[in-house]
Formats: structure tokens, sequence, C-alpha cells
């Protein structure tokens, strides 16, 4: 399958470009802020679970994977099949927010507030951005698990590798490089 | 084996390792952290723009992706680096 | 002129030029007491003339919005307007609000509320005129042909009835009243008026150069879809400094930095457009206004828009002459252009007439294009004097305002050579030269 030009649908890639554009300007913000309150960052980066970030990237990588193979049995007409991945991809998503939520009770519990801290202002608003994305995209693959036909379900699993591309990217800069 | 679960398999691979570094050898020289972490995003990033999102065999713009990509790591490892 | 209905579009473009002529006019004056405070200020005092020049820009850019769609929904749906006389009556309401507000605030009868200081009988009245519209596009175009140009025009003129029903919410709470402000001012010109601003110009790229529908429903969604994307969010730079969290200076600053693209993305499509275009339209002044919209709204709008709004920038220049540059730069450039580009290409198949007087109008873009370029250039270093002496060395308000006095008289010049501009393209649009007159009236035209 050897396709030239860009694949899919081309303003599903508008969306991309811009989503990846927001969470690069956020996370090159985190790495100057990092730089104006060295001491607080490194402090701060040893609350976060970097086992649960790893966890959550595992779980992303593995349900966009799901994904990629329901969107190829959608293309060779495999749609009962396609539809038990896509809903296996989505449990995947709703995993990593079950994750989420129990980080961020954990550093609730903590006493960390989300408000005053440079840290855990950047740390709060970009991963909430993503886990709204996952929590969307979840919601979204659902949505086309009824009616899996390539039309409906290529852009939704682009979406869906989108939020993987950017856990990618924010995981490292959140988790690992503050510490 | 697909290149698909090719792909999966390695980025698994990449995973698994940051995380056994990490649990082994916390102390790892900052420099050398830094290299890993951000080698281990560029395998990443990279196999899921080329495999998940397709751009594999999309010519102008797999080149024009991977060179923001790096671009962008470019960046963000040299603000990690500082300090 | 293909519908009868289009006609409609005249009387509104006509009452736009009038509170056109209106609202330069008292800039002039504002220039004015800038450089000479005392200047009727019994008479006039400097707010009120600041309310009507804003108000009278919003309503007319609002007529001409309306005088566009019912000039280019006849010809995207292929039928006649639903009903022309709902139309006027439509136009009889608003002028009577407008004219009534007016009236109402030389007699210092207002609400108050910056660009919302309409009484609450006016804002009524408005909600009612744009009801009449919605009601008289929207059937127009669902009993027609559907168009990428009519989907994206109804979704923006739908956004700005939508909320500018936020006006009518005034809560106590300063910040709160102060968040739902911006729901109308920001969402209005940084959001769904660029829809209706991108569905104009597709629509003039389509007569204009002749290029493929597709390519420029393309280019549509791609505009539409980066406008939507930065724009809301963007709202978050009018938070930083009104009591909502500090997070809003984070989302603020990285999704309006962003608002840029849609508007580098405006100009590459007109660009790109007459680039590949392969008709040649006799209306070249309705060419270069609608290049010269996008270049502008580009630099007004996008450019001189970023320069202040990244929150720690912000914090020095806010509410500085530098918003002033800004302020006017970018509605010249996106909103007043775009409604001159669209009058200049229908005025002529209105009046039934060749395009006539396009030296003229063509002119006037040069005038009111370079007037108000130097404007925005002697407002900006009058914003970053003003930074400097009153935010960084912390000099008093009115101290400094009297060492800006220079610019002040540029600045007027440049609001001369503005008005002007604009009278001679009122002058250029609607009193055509007689010998250029023609009809063309294919029966009586002979054929070339």
């Amino acid at each position: 399958m050897a396709k030239k030009g860009l694949p899919g649908n081309s303003l599903i890639w508008i969306l991309i470009v811009s989503e990846v554009l927001v969470f690069a300007l956020g996370l090159v913000a985190f790495l100057v802020m990092r730089l104006l309150h060295l001491r607080e960052f490194q402090a701060a980066s040893h609350l976060l679970h970097a086992g649960a970030g790893t966890l959550s990237m595992a779980l992303l990588l593995t349900s966009g994977y799901l994904a990629a193979i329901a969107q190829s049995n959608s293309q060779q007409g495999g749609q009962s099949r396609s539809r038990l991945l896509l809903i296996l991809a989505a449990l995947l998503g709703v995993l990593f927010l079950a994750l989420k939520a129990m980080e961020y009770s954990d550093l609730w519990n903590r006493g960390v507030a989300f408000e005053g801290s440079q840290f855990f202002t950047l740390y709060a608003l970009i991963t909430g951005f993503h886990a709204a994305h996952v929590a969307f995209g979840t919601g979204l693959l659902l949505v086309v698990s009824l009616r899996p036909t390539l039309e409906h379900v290529e852009p939704s699993v682009a979406f869906w590798h989108m939020v993987d591309l950017v856990w990618v990217l924010v995981f490292p800069v959140l988790y690992l490089v503050p510490r | 084996m697909t290149q698909l679960t090719r792909s999966w398999l390695v980025m698994s691979m990449v995973v698994i390792t940051v995380a056994l570094v990490l649990a082994v050898a916390p102390g790892l020289p900052r420099p050398v952290w830094l290299v890993l972490i951000m080698a281990a995003s560029f395998v990443k990033a990279r196999l899921v723009l080329l495999d998940y999102l397709e751009l594999r065999h999309a010519d102008e713009w797999r080149v024009g992706a991977m060179a923001a990509l790096v671009a962008l790591l470019l960046v963000m490892a040299a603000l990690a680096a500082m300090a | 002129m293909k519908y009868q209905s289009q006609k409609v579009a005249l009387a509104y473009f006509a009452c736009a030029m009038i509170l056109f002529a209106a609202q330069v006019t008292f800039g002039l004056v504002l220039g004015y007491i800038y450089v000479a405070p005392n200047f009727l200020s019994e008479l006039l005092p400097f707010n009120i003339a600041r309310m009507i020049h804003t108000n009278a820009l919003v309503v007319w850019l609002l007529l001409g919005f309306f005088g566009a769609s019912y000039y280019l929904i006849p010809e995207e749906t292929e039928r006649e307007l639903h009903s022309p006389k709902l139309a006027y009556i439509q136009l009889v309401l608003l002028m009577v609000g407008a004219s009534a507000a007016v009236i109402g605030y030389l007699f210092r009868i207002h609400e108050g509320r910056e660009f919302l200081e309409q009484p609450l009988w006016v804002k009524l009245g408005i909600v009612v005129a744009a009801l009449i519209f919605l009601y008289n596009v929207t059937m127009t175009v669902l009993q027609g042909r559907k168009t990428v140009i009519t989907n994206v025009l109804l979704l923006g003129l739908w956004g700005i009835a939508l909320f500018f029903l936020f006006s009518l919410y005034n809560p106590a709470n300063l910040t709160v009243d102060k968040m739902y402000w911006w729901y109308v001012v920001h969402i209005w010109v940084e959001g769904v008026w660029e829809l209706v601003m991108a569905s104009v110009l597709a629509f003039m790229m389509l007569k204009l150069t002749g290029v493929d529908r597709e390519v420029v429903e393309k280019w549509l969604y791609v505009i539409v879809a980066l406008a939507l994307f930065t724009g809301l969010l963007g709202t978050g730079h009018h938070y930083y400094w009104i009591g909502t969290p500090g997070y809003w200076q984070w989302i603020g600053s990285i999704f309006s930095a962003l608002e840029i693209l849609p508007f580098f993305a405006m100009v590459m499509f007109t660009f790109v457009m007459v680039w590949k275009g392969r008709r040649e339209h006799p209306n070249k002044a309705a060419l270069l206004w609608a290049l010269g919209c996008s270049v502008l709204a580009f630099f007004g709008a996008g450019v001189w828009g970023f320069m202040h709004t990244l929150a720690p920038m912000n914090y020095y220049t806010h509410g500085t002459q530098v918003t002033a540059a800004h302020g006017h730069l970018a509605f010249f450039g996106a909103y007043v252009s775009m409604n001159l580009a669209i009058i200049t290409y229908a005025m002529p198949y209105l009046l039934g007439r060749r395009p006539y007087n396009q030296v003229l109008n063509m002119a006037s873009f040069w005038l009111m294009a370079s007037g108000m370029s130097f404007m925005t250039f002697t407002l900006t270093f009058a914003g970053v004097v003003q930074t400097h002496l009153q935010r960084v060395l912390g000099q008093g308000f009115m101290d400094v305002q009297d060492q800006l006095s220079l610019f002040y008289w540029m600045r007027l010049g440049s609001g001369v050579v503005v008005v002007l501009g604009a009278l001679l393209f009122i002058y250029a649009t609607f009193v055509p030269r007689r010998e250029v007159i023609e009809t063309v009236n294919p029966a009586a035209a002979p054929a070339e």
C-alpha cells in the first residue's frame, strides 16, 4: 500500500498540527519556567509518579496499536473485528483516565495546590488538557465503533494517534526532565 | 509480522528500557539521562508518525514531520540541559 | 446582479457608508481632543465621542455583513431571498436603534459598559433585528443550494447573534462581568466575525479569480478550523488581570499566540487564488481591497496582536497606546477592508453598471491604507514610550500624556488622510462618472 501524499483527511491534519503546536508551546514554557525555578521544579517532580506515567505511555501506545489494526480491518471490510478492536482501544483509554484520576487524587491528598506553584499549574494545565483529549478520543472511538466504516474510523483513529504522540512528548518533559 | 506490529514492539521495548533504567540506576549522570530520554522520545514519536499516522510513504510530508520533530526535541533537550 | 432581491444589499451598503462617514468624523474629533484636550469638553466629552466612534464602527460593519449576506446568499443558493420586505424592516429597525442610541449618548443616556453602552431597549431591538435577519437568510439557504460558503457564513452569523446575548447579562461581580463581556467583544472579533470575513473573501475569490469551488472550499475549511481552534480559548488573553485565576495567563498566551495562524492562512489563500486564477475580472479595485484586507488583517490583527498578547509582555503594555495601535489596524485591515471590498465588488452590479471609478477607488485604498498604517506606527511608538515612562519609570499618567503630544499630532494628521480616503471611497463607489456609465443589460449591451 504505497500511499503518496498526506494520508487521510487533510482537515484532521490541520487539527493534529495545531494541537501539537499548542502542547509544544506548553512544554517549552514549562522548560523555561523550570530554568527560572530550578529548586521548586526539582522538588515538585519527585511528587509525581514516573511509574504511573510510564504505564500510561504503555497503555496509550498499545491502544494506538489496536486502533491502527482496527483501521486496517475497516479498510479490508472486516467491520466486526474492527468494532471489537476499537472498543478495546477505548477501554485502554478509560484505563489511562482512571490512572490519571488516581495520580491527581494522590497529589491532592498530599496537599498539592495547583494554584500558586508554577510547576503544578503547568502540570495540571498540560496533563489536564491532554486528559480532556483522551476522554474525547475515547468517546470518539466508541461512537465510530457503532459503524466502523473506513470513512468514520480513519479520522477518529488519527485523532487518537495524535493523543499518543502528545503523551510521548509530555511524559519525559514533565516527569523525567526536572528530576 | 507487519510493520505496525514491529513498531509497537520496538516502542514497548523502549518504554520498558527507560523504566528499567529509572528503577535500576536512578543516579545516572544528567547528560546521559537526558540523551536517553530524548532518544527514547524520538524513537517513539517517529514510529507513531510513520506507522500509526501512516506518514512512512508520504514523501515530503514525512520529511517535514521528521524535521519538525527533531527541531522540537533539540529545543527541548537544549532547555532541559541548561542549568 | 442575477437575482432581484440582491438589491436589498444596496440599502444596507448605503446606510453602512453613512455610519462609516460618521465614525471616521468622530474619530477625527477624538484625534483632535488628544492634542487639544478642552475641545468640546462640555458639549461632547471624550468618552461620549469615543462611544459614538466605536459604536458606529461596529454597527456599520454589521450592516456591511448583513448587506454582504443579502448580496451573496441569493447567488450562492441560486434563489431569491426568502423575504426582501423583512430585510428592509430589519434595516429600519437597526437604523432607528442606532440613531436613537447616538442621540441618547449625546444626552448622556447610556449603560456605561464599554462598547455595549446601548440602553437595554436598543439591545433588545438589535436582538429582534438579528432574529429577523437569521430567519430570513436561514430560510433562503434551507430552500436553496447549500455551499460551504453559505454554511460558514451562517455559522458566523448565528454565532454573532448567539454571543451578543451575553451583552444582556451584567453580573454585579466585576470579574464575572468582564468574563462575559469578553464573550461578546472577543468572540465576535476574534472568532465568529473571522468566519464571516473568510466566507466573504472566499466568495470574492471565487468570483474574481475563477478558481474551482472545491479549492476555495478546502481553504475555507482550513481557515475556519484555525480561527475557532485558536480564537475561542484565545479569549484567555483578556483574562490576565481581571481577577481570574493565574492559569489563564498560560491558556491565553499559548492559544492567542497561535491566533496569527488563521490570518496567515487568509493571506496565503487570497494570494494563491489570485496566482492560480484564470479569470481576468474587470473589477481590479475589488481585488485590491480583498488582497489588502488579508494583508492588513495579518499585520493589524496577527502581528500587532501578537506583539502584546503574551502575559509577561502585556503586564507592561496593557491599556497603553499599543492597544490603540493594534485596535485600529486590526479593525481596518480585517473588517473595514473586507466590507469595502465586497461593496466595491457588488456596487457595479447593484447599480447595473460596469465597474467605474476604479482609479479613484484604488486611490482611496492607498490613502486609507497608508493613513491607517502611519497611524498604527505613531501609536505603536507612542505606546512603547508610554509603557517605558509610565510602567517602567513610574511617571504619572497625565505627565506621560504630555510627553506623547508629538505622536498625537502625527496621529491626527494620519487621521485626516484616512477621512479623506473614506470620503473619496464613498464618492467613487456611489457617484459614478457619467462618461463611463453604460448599462450591462444583456439585451441592450452590444456583443463583444
